[in-house]
């Protein structure tokens, strides 16, 4: 049985990227959002998904491929919209870890903490909590 | 803000089919390049009936919804979104059929929650979320 428990409160890398318009308006398109202008992401919300990379990275350090997880929840505190062409940096660290018995495989719930920082002037733009699932066949 | 009470409902409307050229647009735009979102081999090899469709992208379409509503309602104009919470409770598979609605939940003149549902073609709920919302003055 695989045990994630000690790797409670690693952190990530500090990850740093800007959003161009370009980018902003593909995301829009994709989930539906109408326009052909966006300034920042007020009307995309969902957009801080594209800061999973510190998720992922943490994920690889446990040894836990992509393909082996499920996405079981997702929370956002948002205080302020990202604004197109604006540095931002995040971080993510894992909370917390927790099982579960399941049918066929033992769960394990990953819960990641990611911060998103404006640059300019260190604003926090939002905190995001996931919560991913690793089955690990054979060990329910 | 009188006339909404809890039995306001946001209609539910149709977002999406979803494709893999859906799928992967989403994977690119998004960073998730997970492969059981766009390789069925990958995806039978973990156990899984075929290709499923990123959360994410269905939370997506589940905030597209609550915009769509704020934007067509001018007692609801200058809402802004403070929080949400997303529970994934089904997976969506190709050529699946995405509608969302929902309903709002009124806690004062400017705190407000919405929860909406996104449901596929059998109307199985796959995804929930609740927004936190508030309003200026």
């Amino acid at each position: 049985m695989r045990n994630f428990k000690s790797a409670i409160g690693e952190l990530s890398k500090n990850y740093e990227d800007v959003f161009s318009e370009e980018r902003l308006l593909e995301f829009a398109r994709v989930v539906g959002v109408e326009g052909d202008s966006f300034l920042d992401s007020s009307s995309i919300p969902t957009l801080f998904t594209i800061f999973r990379h510190g998720e992922f990275e943490l994920m690889e350090r446990l040894g836990i491929t992509l393909k082996e997880v499920l996405h079981g929840e997702q929370e956002y505190d948002y205080s302020q919209p990202i604004r197109a062409n604006e540095r931002v940096s995040f971080r993510t660290s894992l909370a917390d870890v927790h099982e579960k018995k399941g049918k066929s495989a033992l769960l394990h719930f990953l819960i990641f903490k990611t911060d998103i920082v404006r640059e300019e002037d260190g604003q926090l733009l939002a905190q995001a909590k996931s919560t991913v699932v690793f089955r690990e066949l054979g060990a329910g | 803000m009188s006339e909404l009470s809890t039995e306001t409902l946001i209609e539910s409307k149709r977002m999406a089919v979803i494709t893999l050229e859906l799928l992967k647009r989403f994977a690119s735009a998004s960073g998730d390049h997970n492969p059981i979102h766009q390789d069925e081999a990958v995806a039978k090899s973990m156990g899984l009936p075929g290709v499923i469709a990123h959360g994410m992208l269905i939370t997506s379409f589940v905030h597209t919804r609550a915009l769509q509503a704020i934007k067509s309602d001018r007692s609801l104009w200058g809402t802004r979104i403070l929080s949400s919470q997303t529970r994934f409770k089904a997976m969506t598979f190709l050529g699946d059929e995405i509608q969302v609605g929902g309903h709002w939940q009124i806690a004062s003149p400017t705190e407000f929650k919405v929860v909406l549902e996104a449901k596929n073609q059998r109307g199985e709920s796959v995804v929930v979320t609740s927004l936190c919302l508030t309003r200026k003055n």
